[in-house]
């Protein structure tokens, strides 16, 4: 199912005219399907390929080699490989919102109506006006960042940055929000398997076979790695049959799930893989409820990487010309996607790989000009068929340089003698050897170990539960691959209790790999490119270390080398051995290249997936939500919850009015404010009294069933971190409240109490926060509303139920808890009912209150109604307060250990000095007073040493018609009626306020108990 | 003596009929659990023996030790931390369902202290073919048969919001969050599954 | 980073919320006050292994005593809190 199909060479795809576009590509072979044709268009030019083709072998069919400006010299770039890799084909996707800059033309399947558009270049890709950039090339060099444009400063934001954002950079980034779905989403396995070339195949089958849960991902879109691109057969038949029919067989397999287009791209902490399966990519528009592309988390106990290797550039001048490509890429084209890349080749290598182009190219009727091989003795087998092709071979040679303009038109190598000679030629094949894509083996700090033998890094210790095959632990064979991914997946499958002998290893090409190092031609033609996407030569490299910057990283971060988007998969070690070359310590003693997460471009979607807009973070709605949104709520988020913030009514200009009206409604008759929000904790337990008195500063133990007491949490440190109420249900049950913000916080700190400083305590703890629709009902009228609602025979005299109680009553029968207790400082009582009858409760309240004023009244109001009343809340519990700084200092028991009490007696916390609460109200009578703003003694300097505190809350108080605010203020007890400068210098705000207590409403507190 | 209609945790959030995709069978059924009895558990010093019996005499049932759910009769349990149960009751209706963690505390004794959840949890019942593939996108455990039979429960996030999942029975997968949440889980379980169709019910 | 609970099994470190060092020992209540100071403030910051205090809050809610490497972020040993503490 999963591999490639090579279409019969029947009738019916014979009989259909090759597209007319297609000139360079090969009229048989291949693994596209010629009875298709889909169109394309490349920088708005008409053309077409076939299904299987990608967008870089389509554009090479259709004979465009140019097809991209590069970073910072806007030279012409070309298509360099055919995979993953590619530093120059980096077009601009799609339009519109789905435009996607940097995407590799080698890696994008072609689909009808596929749209790019080439990068970086104005106003067009053949004429290039930045490419005089090329010109002033010597002020980009190495570090150009740091040093052209530091002086003079102001010019930086005028003149440089616009120049560099310019002149510099690569695609556009769309200009409106994506419109397409991401997910994220886990999966869990025996053993995964990263990689589906030979190796891989063979490990996820022996592993599957034993009956593991195997997962295999496979970035491409169809299995078989390196062998959808060589001439080579497996078990003696053609290799894309022999991995149809692994591929038949791993479907087959229950326990086998196969990910096509899914990359690996990270190794986390753990032993977690992130994996980016791009669902819908390859389609013009995702498919209805699809999402583009996946973020899989994937929980494994064995990882096979085996993940293949990328061929390694040659640093030389002019290396960067399209028509430049890598050897192995060369192959790709020919016998993957049958495209000729050139008619007119030099092939230029370190070792055996390079031959296989040789004979590719020659068998699809391309000519060798050339093959430049670095090593003095050609191995006879190569001699041979240099021989028998008619090719010219030039051992011992390097390749100094390529002229033309937008494309190789020759190329000028040295002979072993040091005799150059140019040499007509479209196409420079490359081969430096191979680097194993070892990225993953590094990502939890694994360091890579230099290999002599293949003159590349291998991976080093390996993080636990990981194994390596093939070409990723540097074996080149198929012959290798084979038997390795066999042997790793057996070792995987085993170690996860599957014990199995493993596959039988099918036969296959197992030729040797002779290779020389080849890394750098020194003192060639022109620029010699190690990153070619960051447009990095041989002399940044040189520069740099001339500057001191010799360590690996340095020199990373100093040339921006392996920086970019590929972040270096074909120039981090190239870059390395140019460096080794000018210390002469080697490469292994120069540094190491390492890889860090992701292994390739991981888009912003993905990683956000479906938490965005709505689902962003989850929302958390009271019972009530609903029937204050049909009541005019307007909501304000606190924390995740959507508290009503007040309630607007016709004829009502703003905010304020309905706020006013709703504060003066309460102190006038009685309003009904949603406090289910509240953190609500039942402690139940014979020891429940016994933490309660660790977790809050005042005494619990001795509060009498059926009594509430205010209760005031510290932290340790002294300071104070909440405050709320404590009710006692019964001797081994309490109900605690704690405020919206802290109920989280105020959980995990009981339960840190209990489980680690008290863990013999008998005692649970337990949110009920979600079980109750919890309402306070304050007013001089609370009591004759709630005795027309709750059911008949509730007793509400202060005598039976006084301020500071709580009882059971019910309303239809539902059981529900009162407390008596007031923070509006009024008349006031807080009404728990179970969750699912709190709307019903809600409405038969506003009935039963309707003739006695009931107002619902929201967050706004509370706050005005506390402040007016002077109790701290958020704004006062800000962390930085203590209990003594609220006027509370008495309420930290001394009789008993408790958190904080310690602490909190420091001696800068009990300064008479520190700035304790205060009211404030303006001194003309009139002037609005904001939270936030400083205070001064009048007259005094403003500065931060005679600072004398802060206003913590602010507000309009419609209950005595001028603003009032809360505040900290030094020595505030002795400066009540003196006056003091209220300074707000972001807000432009400067008044004057006089002291005074922070009650401003019925200071002797009789109407709660009323 | 007013008479109040209830609602339950989701009712006019979770919109009956077909989401998602549109053909074929629907990969996910979804239901709220919303009438039950719920009531927490959580055991005294020294009681594991007492509670396991009280629980096995009084209603048939098999305490869960570690994570994961038994039922017996109308009545389940599902383990919520070391200690502590969810106990719920699909039988009783309306204001009876207060009944319930009385009739626990009565029968519990000290072995454990009830406290009465009914309308804290907001649960939802999910069956059907894409169950498991509409969870992964959820949450990060490990759903196979072979990890999560039926019996099974565990507590972990999905989409970020703190969840309860057990399964009752081979076919049915029950997962619960505060009922705040309810909301804001069952859209996220109804665009998981848009992929696979997804049949919404009336619970 | 993960870290195998000992009730609910590995989960990602999204589950837990951290607190920090588990060996300082809170004082008595009339300890002088640098002991106090020690106990809520000072710390080492130590590379390797290191005993810390981590919730699971997202799950079982129990706090648990992780002993994990600072350097390579494996996971040494977790255990329960409330049983480390109540083991003899």
């Amino acid at each position: 199912m999963n591999a490639p199909q090579r279409p019969a060479a029947g009738p019916a795809s014979l009989s259909r005219p090759e597209a007319p576009t297609q000139r360079w590509r090969l009229k048989q072979g291949g693994l596209i399907d010629r009875g298709q044709a889909l169109s394309f268009r490349f920088d708005g030019r008409r053309m077409t390929g076939h299904p299987g083709d990608t967008l870089a072998s389509a554009l090479l069919a259709n004979g465009v080699h140019l097809v991209g400006r590069s970073f910072k010299y806007h030279r012409p770039r070309g298509i360099l490989s055919a995979g993953p890799e590619e530093p120059n084909a980096l077009v601009e996707l799609r339009g519109g919102a789905r435009r996607e800059p940097n995407t590799r033309a080698t890696q994008v399947e072609l689909f009808e109506g596929l749209e790019a558009r080439s990068q970086n270049r104005w106003p067009s890709l053949r004429f290039d006006l930045a490419a005089v950039n090329g010109l002033a090339a010597p002020l980009l060099a190495a570090g150009f960042y740091y040093k052209t444009f530091m002086w003079p400063a102001a010019f930086w934001e005028k003149l440089y940055e616009p120049f560099i954002r310019r002149a510099a950079g690569l695609g556009r980034a769309p200009g409106s929000a994506d419109p397409d779905q991401y997910e994220r989403s886990h999966l869990h396995c025996d053993v995964l398997v990263v990689g589906g070339g030979a190796a891989g195949l063979m490990a996820a089958l022996a592993a599957g076979r034993a009956g593991a849960r195997v997962v295999l991902l496979e970035e491409d879109c169809a299995l078989g790695g390196r062998l959808l691109s060589e001439s080579e057969s497996v078990d003696d038949r053609p290799a894309a049959e022999w991995l149809n029919g692994m591929a038949a067989e791993l479907a087959s397999l229950p326990g086998v799930r196969v990910m096509l287009r899914t990359s690996a791209f990270g190794l986390l902490d753990g032993g977690v893989v992130a994996a980016l399966e791009r669902v819908s990519d390859h389609l013009p528009l995702p498919p209805p409820h699809l999402p583009r592309q996946r973020y899989w988390k994937i929980f494994a106990r064995r990882v096979v990487l085996a993940a293949g290797a990328i061929e390694r550039p040659v640093v030389f001048g002019g290396n960067d010309r399209p028509g430049v490509m890598l050897a192995g890429a060369v192959r790709s084209y020919l016998n993957r996607y049958a495209v000729l890349p050139g008619r007119r080749a030099v092939v230029f290598c370190g070792g055996d790989e390079g031959w296989r182009s040789v004979a590719d190219l020659a068998a699809s009727g391309a000519r060798i000009e050339a093959v430049v091989d670095a090593r003095p003795e050609v191995p006879q087998a190569q001699a041979q068929l240099a021989a028998r092709l008619g090719v010219r071979l030039v051992a011992g040679g390097r390749v100094l340089g390529t002229q033309g303009r937008s494309r190789v038109a020759s190329v000028r190598f040295a002979d072993a003698q040091g005799r150059e000679e140019d040499v007509g030629a479209d196409l420079l094949a490359v081969s430096g050897g191979w680097n194993p894509s070892l990225h993953l083996s590094c990502h939890l700090g694994g360091r890579p170990r230099w290999d002599e033998r293949i003159h590349a890094f291998v991976p080093g210790d390996l993080p636990p539960g990981m194994g390596v095959a093939g070409a990723a632990g540097g074996q080149f064979t198929t012959h290798a691959a084979l038997a390795e991914g066999a042997r790793e997946g057996v070792a995987a499958a085993r170690d996860c209790g599957f014990p199995t002998n493993g596959p039988d290893i099918p036969r296959a090409e197992d030729a040797p790999r002779e290779l020389v190092p080849l890394f750098h031609v020194p003192h060639g033609r022109g620029k010699a490119f190690v990153d070619y996407q960051h447009d990095v030569t041989d002399k940044d490299v040189a520069l740099a270390h001339r500057e001191g910057f010799r360590s690996v990283e340095h020199l990373k971060r100093y040339t921006t080398l392996g920086m970019a988007t590929d972040q270096g998969k074909t120039a981090n070690v190239t870059g390395l051995a140019v460096m080794a070359n000018i210390t002469g310590l080697g490469i292994p003693g120069t540094g190491t290249t390492t890889a860090r997460p992701p292994w390739t471009p991981v888009s912003i979607g993905a990683i956000a997936g479906p938490h965005r807009g709505k689902r962003f973070r989850p929302a958390r709605r009271t019972p009530l939500h609903d029937w204050e949104a049909a009541h005019g709520a307007s909501f304000v988020e606190v924390g995740l919850w959507y508290r009503a913030q007040w309630y607007a009514r016709p004829g009502e200009a703003g905010w304020r009015d309905s706020v006013d009206r709703e504060a003066l409604a309460v102190r006038a008759g009685a309003g009904v404010c949603d406090v289910s929000t509240l953190g609500k904790i039942e402690v139940t337990g014979p020891d429940a009294a016994a933490l309660l008195d660790l977790a809050y500063a005042n005494s619990i133990s001795n509060l009498a069933v059926g009594r509430v007491r205010y209760g005031l949490m510290l932290r340790e440190d002294g300071f104070v971190m909440d405050d709320g109420t404590v009710a006692r249900l019964a001797p081994d049950r309490f109900f605690v409240t704690t405020t919206t913000v802290n109920a989280g916080k105020v959980m995990q700190h009981l339960e840190f109490c209990h489980q680690v400083l008290r863990p013999h305590l008998d005692v649970s703890l337990l949110s009920v926060t979600d079980a109750w629709a919890q309402v306070s009902i304050a007013g001089p009228n609370a009591r004759k509303i709630l005795e027309a609602a709750l059911d008949p025979g509730t007793d509400l005299s202060n005598a039976a139920l006084p301020h500071m109680a709580c009882t059971e009553v019910s309303i239809g029968g539902v059981p529900t808890r009162l407390y008596r207790l007031s923070f509006s400082g009024e008349l006031a009582y807080e009404l728990g009912v179970p969750a699912d009858y709190g709307e019903a409760t809600m409405g038969l309240l506003m009935e039963r209150g309707a003739p006695f004023g009931l107002t619902p009244y929201g967050t706004e109001a509370l706050g005005v109604l506390r402040i007016e009343k002077g109790h701290p809340a958020g704004g006062e519990l800000n962390g930085q307060t203590t209990a003594r700084d609220l006027g509370l200092g008495k309420m930290v028991s001394q009789r008993k250990d408790c958190i904080g009490r310690r602490l909190a007696e420091r001696p800068a916390l009990i300064d008479p000095m520190r700035p304790v609460l205060v009211g404030l109200k303006p001194a003309d009578g009139s002037a609005p007073i904001r939270a936030g703003s400083h205070l001064y003694a009048p007259g005094a300097e403003t500065h931060t040493a005679n600072g004398l505190g802060y206003v913590t809350s602010a507000c309009f108080s419609p209950t005595l018609g001028h603003p009032i605010a809360l505040a900290v203020l030094a020595d505030g007890a002795a400066r009540v009626g003196q006056r003091i400068r209220v300074l707000d210098p972001v807000r432009n705000g400067d008044v004057e306020a006089e002291v005074c207590s922070p009650v401003f409403v019925d200071p002797e507190g009789g109407r709660p108990r009323g | 003596m007013a008479d109040l209609a209830m609602r339950t945790p989701l009712a006019g959030h979770l919109k009956a009929g077909r989401h998602g995709r549109a053909e074929g069978t629907p990969g996910l059924h979804v239901t709220e659990r919303g009438h039950l009895a719920t009531a927490a558990i959580a055991l005294r010093a020294g009681q594991q023996a007492a509670l396991a019996a009280a629980l096995r005499d009084g209603f048939g049932l098999d305490l869960p030790q570690r994570p994961g759910c038994a039922g017996s009769g109308a009545v389940e349990l599902v383990w919520n931390g070391p200690g502590q149960w969810l106990a719920l009751d699909s039988a009783r209706e309306g204001i009876g369902r207060f009944g319930f963690a009385r009739e626990l505390a009565a029968r519990l004794g000290a072995a454990a202290s009830v406290t009465d959840l009914t309308g804290a949890r907001a649960v939802l019942r999910l069956t059907g073919p894409a169950v498991r593939d509409t969870l992964a996108k959820l949450l990060p455990v490990d759903l196979h048969e072979s990890v999560f039979p039926a019996g099974a429960a565990t507590l972990t996030l999905a989409s970020h919001i703190g969840v309860t999942l057990w399964r009752p029975d081979e076919a049915a997968w029950d997962i619960a969050c505060y009922r705040s949440f309810g909301e804001s889980l069952a859209h996220a379980v109804v665009e998981a599954a848009a992929e696979f169709g997804c049949e919404v019910t009336a619970g | 980073m993960r870290i195998t609970c000992p009730h609910c099994g590995p989960r990602g470190n999204d589950e837990f919320t951290v607190l920090g060092a588990a060996d300082p020992v809170r004082p008595g209540p009339d300890a002088p006050l640098a002991g106090w100071v020690a106990y809520v403030h000072e710390r080492e910051n130590l590379r390797g292994s290191h005993r810390e205090l981590w919730h699971h809050q997202a799950g079982c809610r129990a706090w648990l005593v992780v002993e994990r490497d600072t350097w390579t972020h494996a996971v040494i040993a977790v255990r329960a809190a409330r049983e480390a503490e109540q083991a003899p």
